[in-house]
C-alpha cells in the first residue's frame, strides 16, 4: 500500500531530528503527547502515510484515474514491438531538484564516469551525502544530509517546512573536507493549507467554505474551528 | 439585454479538454493503440457534433470552451489515421453484423447489438459523406457560431510544473501549440488548458509572452493562493502577469469525476469493462482486435450493477431516462449553489467553472452525452427567479474584465493535488531523460541557430521528438500499469530518436533515409521551427 510513500522507510525518518519529526507530524495531523519515544513517532508517521495512501487508492476519484480510461490498451504482448534501449546515464555529474507536493522533493543525480572511478577507488575513505539546503534571505542557511551510496541515483526527500525555498547539494566527504560535486537548482515549496489573515471579509471566508476549502482539506487543523464560528456567525 | 444579463446572472462555464497523445504507426498495417482516436471519435466527437446539430436546429442557444490539444488536432487531419479510422468502421459494422446474428432472437442483447450496428453504420457516414474525413472543421463552424469556444493547450500535454526551472520547453509546449491551433483554426487562442491543470508560480509569464489571456486552475491551487482568491472559487483570479485564472468548481467535479460517487457510477448506465472482447472466443474476435488476442471491442451489453461480477444487461432507455434525471439534479445543485454564493457576492454574479475531459463523456461514460443535451435544454428553460447562464470563459471576461488579484499555488487535478502522478517510483525515471533531451535541444539551437536545408530537417525533427517524449499521458499509464509498456516504448522511442540525431550532429553525420523514414512516421507539427526551444534573451 505504500506505493507513493516508498521512500517513507524507518532508516530515512531517522535521519530527521526530533523537532523535524514533532514538525512533521504536526503537519500531518498527528497528535504527538510529550515525551512520546522516537521510534513510536516515525511509526505513527509511517502509519499515517499508509492510510493516507490507502484512502487516495480507494478514492479513486481524480482525473487521471478517468483518463487512464481512454488509453486501455494491450497488456504486455512479448515481441509486439521491437525492443529500444536508451543509455540509464549520461557520463555527466549534476542534480536536479523537483517539488513533488508540499513536504517532498524528488531529486536524481549523477556522477561523470571519471569523477566515478576516483570514488570507488577511494570508497573506503569516501562518504556521499545528499545536503539539503533551506535558501532564506533573511536567515542563516539551514542544512541537513541524507547519506547515499554510490549507487544510488534519485531520492525522495522530505523537507521540514512547506512555503520554504531548498536546494539539494550532492556532496563526497573525505577525512574532514567536503566537496560539492553538483548543486541542484532551488525549488520552493508548496503550500499545504490556506493563509488566513486575521481580518479577512466575511464575505470571503463563507465564499471560501462555499467553494470547498473544508472538503479539500486546506484549512489547518488549528483553524478549521475558528473559521467554521466565524461563518456561522456571519450567516 | 444580453450584455445585463451578462453581468447580472450567475453564469455557468462548461470546458471539455479533447485530447489523446500522438499515435500513430504507418509501419504497422494495424496497431491496436491507434483504436484509442477511432473508439473516442465514435464514442465522443461525432456524438458532440450531433447533438450540437440538434440544439442548433432547435435554436437552443448551447455554450461552452472546447480545448483541443494539438497531438489530437495531428491525429484528426492526417490522412492516413482518418483512412484507417474508415476501415476501423467497416470492421465495426463486420464484427455488430456477426453480434447481430449470433443474438438473433434474443430479445435483451439482439437489440443492444443492433444498436451498436447503426452506431457504427452512422458514423461511417457522417465521417465519409457528412464531414469528408475532417471533423475539425466541424467543430470550428460551431465556433464561428459562437457556441463554442476554442482553446489550446501545451503541444503534447506535457505537465509543465517538472520542467519549471527550464524555460525553453515552456516556451516550445506554449509555441508550438499556438501554430498547430493558428494552423487549423485560422487564429491565435486565447485562452490556454493547462495540461493535468498543472500550474506552478511564474507560468503566466510564458503564457503572458505568447498573449494567452486566460487559463484554468484547480480549486487546490486557487484557495491556496496569495491573497486568498476574494470571491472563492466564484470568480477568476488575475494572476501577477496579467493572465486571468479561472478556478475549476468542486463541487460540480465531484458530481461527474468521482468513480465511486460520480453520476457515471449509477447502477444503470453501461459498465466500461466488462466487453464481448474478454468473454467470446478468441478465433470469433480474431479479425476484430487490431492482432492482439484480448481487448476492448467496444461491445458492451452490461450495467454497471454495482460491486459485483454479477451484472444486469443494460437497458438504454432506462439509462437514457437516469442521465435526463442526473442532468437535471446536476443543473439543481449548481443553481443552488450559485445562490449561496449570490447571496454574499452583492457586486457581481458568481460562476461556476466546470471542466472535464471531453472522452469521459460518451468514451467512458457511455450516456455522458445524453447528460449534456439534457442539461443544456433544461439550462435554456427560462426561469425568472432562478436561473443559470452557460457563458464561454471570455464572455465572462468580457462583462468582468476587473478580477481580485491573487497568486494560484502549485497544483494539478492528479491524485494528491501536486506533482505525485508524475514522480512516483514507476515513472520517475522518464524526467532524466526527457529533461536531459530538452537541455540538449537547447544546446543544439545555439549550436545551429540559423540552419536552413537538411540540417534544419534534422533539427525540427529532433526539436519533434523531445515533445513527444513529454507528454503527461505515457507517465499516467506507467503510474497505472494500464499499457504501460506501450507507454515506455513510447517515451524510449522519442528518446532514442532524440539522441541518434544528436550524435549524428555531433559526428557531422546525417542518415537520410533514416531521416525520412522518421518524419514519415512521426509527421506531427509540420510547421515545427526547432528554435522554439531557443534561450530567449
Amino acid at each position: 500500500m505504500l506505493s507513493h510513500y516508498s521512500r517513507v522507510d524507518v532508516e530515512k525518518l531517522s535521519l530527521l531530528s526530533d523537532k523535524e519529526l514533532r514538525l512533521l507530524a504536526e503537519k500531518m495531523g498527528i497528535y504527538v503527547p510529550e515525551g512520546l519515544d522516537r521510534l513510536f513517532l516515525i511509526e505513527e508517521i509511517i502509519e499515517a502515510f499508509e492510510d493516507d495512501t490507502a484512502e487516495k487508492s480507494f478514492s479513486h476519484d481524480a482525473p487521471d484515474h478517468v483518463e487512464e480510461k481512454k488509453l486501455t490498451g494491450t497488456g504486455f504482448i512479448p515481441g509486439r514491438l521491437e525492443e529500444i534501449a536508451i543509455p540509464d546515464r549520461y557520463n555527466e555529474t549534476y542534480i536536479v531538484a523537483i517539488v513533488r507536493d508540499p513536504l517532498w522533493i524528488f531529486s536524481f543525480w549523477d556522477i561523470a564516469e571519471s569523477a566515478g572511478e576516483k570514488i570507488i577507488a577511494e570508497m573506503e575513505n569516501i562518504k556521499l551525502f545528499l545536503r539539503v539546503c533551506e535558501i532564506s534571505e533573511t536567515e542563516p542557511e539551514f542544512h541537513y544530509d541524507i547519506s547515499v551510496n554510490f549507487e544510488d541515483r534519485k531520492w525522495y526527500i522530505n523537507v521540514p517546512y512547506a512555503k520554504r525555498s531548498y536546494r539539494i547539494d550532492l556532496c563526497m566527504a573525505k577525512y574532514q573536507k567536503i566537496k560539492v560535486l553538483a548543486r541542484s537548482n532551488i525549488v520552493r515549496m508548496p503550500s499545504q493549507y490556506m493563509d488566513i489573515p486575521d481580518k479577512l471579509p466575511q464575505m470571503t471566508k463563507s465564499l471560501l467554505i462555499l467553494s470547498g476549502s473544508e472538503e479539500l482539506h486546506l484549512i489547518e487543523p488549528k483553524e478549521e474551528n475558528s473559521m467554521r464560528i466565524l461563518s456561522m456567525d456571519g450567516e | 439585454m444580453e450584455n445585463e444579463a451578462m453581468t447580472s446572472s450567475p453564469s455557468l462555464a462548461l470546458v471539455l479538454n479533447a485530447h489523446l497523445p500522438f499515435v500513430r504507426k504507418p509501419q504497422y498495417a494495424l496497431f491496436y493503440e491507434e483504436r484509442w482516436l477511432f473508439e473516442v471519435i465514435s464514442e465522443t466527437y461525432l456524438p458532440l457534433l450531433r447533438m450540437f446539430r440538434r440544439l442548433e436546429l432547435e435554436n437552443i442557444p448551447f455554450k461552452l470552451s472546447m480545448v483541443f490539444s494539438p497531438t489530437l488536432l495531428a491525429m484528426l487531419s492526417d490522412r492516413l489515421l482518418c483512412e484507417r479510422y474508415v476501415a476501423y468502421l467497416d470492421n465495426q459494422i463486420e464484427l455488430a453484423q456477426k453480434e447481430k446474428n449470433r443474438l438473433a432472437g434474443d430479445v435483451v442483447f439482439g437489440p443492444l447489438a443492433s444498436m451498436y450496428y447503426e452506431l457504427y453504420r452512422r458514423s461511417k457516414d457522417e465521417f465519409e459523406n457528412q464531414y469528408g474525413l475532417n471533423i475539425i472543421k466541424a467543430f470550428d463552424y460551431f465556433s464561428k457560431k459562437g457556441h463554442i469556444e476554442l482553446m489550446t493547450t501545451a503541444a503534447t500535454h506535457a505537465f509543465l510544473p517538472i520542467y519549471a526551472d527550464i524555460p525553453e520547453v515552456i516556451d516550445a509546449q506554449i509555441e508550438t501549440a499556438i501554430i498547430s491551433h493558428r494552423t487549423e483554426f485560422g487564429k491565435n487562442p486565447t485562452g490556454f488548458w493547462l495540461p493535468q491543470l498543472g500550474w506552478y508560480r511564474g507560468l503566466e509569464k510564458h503564457l503572458r509572452a505568447y498573449n494567452i489571456k486566460y487559463t484554468i486552475v484547480t480549486t487546490n491551487g486557487a484557495l491556496l493562493g496569495t491573497p486568498l482568491p476574494f470571491y472563492g472559487s466564484f470568480s477568476p483570479v488575475m494572476t501577477p502577469s496579467r493572465v486571468v485564472a479561472f478556478i475549476r468548481d468542486a463541487g460540480a467535479t465531484k458530481a461527474v469525476w468521482s468513480e465511486t460517487e460520480g453520476y457515471p457510477a449509477h447502477a444503470v448506465y453501461r459498465d466500461f469493462y466488462r466487453d464481448i472482447g474478454y468473454d467470446l472466443d478468441t478465433a470469433y474476435l480474431a479479425p476484430h482486435l487490431s492482432g492482439i488476442e484480448r481487448g476492448y471491442t467496444g461491445f458492451k451489453y452490461w450495467a454497471v450493477t454495482g460491486k459485483t461480477d454479477i451484472k444486469r444487461p443494460y437497458e438504454p432507455a432506462a439509462a437514457a431516462a437516469q442521465a435526463v434525471s442526473h442532468a437535471h439534479e446536476y443543473l439543481s445543485d449548481r443553481k443552488v449553489q450559485a445562490r449561496a454564493a449570490s447571496f454574499w457576492m452583492k457586486d457581481r454574479p458568481p460562476l461556476i467553472v466546470c471542466p472535464y475531459d471531453a472522452e469521459l463523456f460518451g468514451h467512458w461514460w457511455f450516456e455522458g452525452l445524453q447528460f449534456l443535451e439534457a442539461f443544456f435544454r433544461a439550462a435554456n428553460r427560462k426561469e425568472e427567479e432562478n436561473s443559470i447562464r452557460l457563458v464561454t470563459l471570455s464572455e465572462y471576461l468580457a462583462a468582468h474584465p476587473e478580477c481580485p488579484e491573487s497568486e494560484p499555488e502549485f497544483s494539478s487535478w492528479a491524485e494528491g493535488g501536486y506533482a505525485e502522478a508524475w514522480l512516483d517510483g514507476r515513472n520517475d525515471w522518464v524526467p532524466r531523460h526527457t529533461r536531459k533531451a530538452a537541455e540538449r535541444m537547447r544546446e543544439l539551437t545555439i549550436r545551429y541557430p540559423n540552419e536552413t536545408g537538411l540540417r534544419e530537417r534534422i533539427l525540427n525533427q529532433a526539436a519533434r521528438e523531445v515533445l513527444l517524449s513529454m507528454s503527461s499521458d505515457w507517465a499516467l499509464l506507467l503510474r497505472s500499469g494500464k499499457s504501460a509498456d506501450f507507454a515506455a516504448r513510447q517515451i524510449r522511442e522519442s528518446i532514442y530518436n532524440f539522441n541518434h540525431i544528436y550524435e549524428m550532429l555531433s559526428a557531422h553525420t546525417v542518415e537520410t533515409e533514416w531521416l525520412t523514414n522518421l518524419e514519415k512516421r512521426h509527421n506531427i507539427f509540420p510547421h515545427m521551427n526547432y528554435r522554439v526551444f531557443s534561450p530567449k534573451k
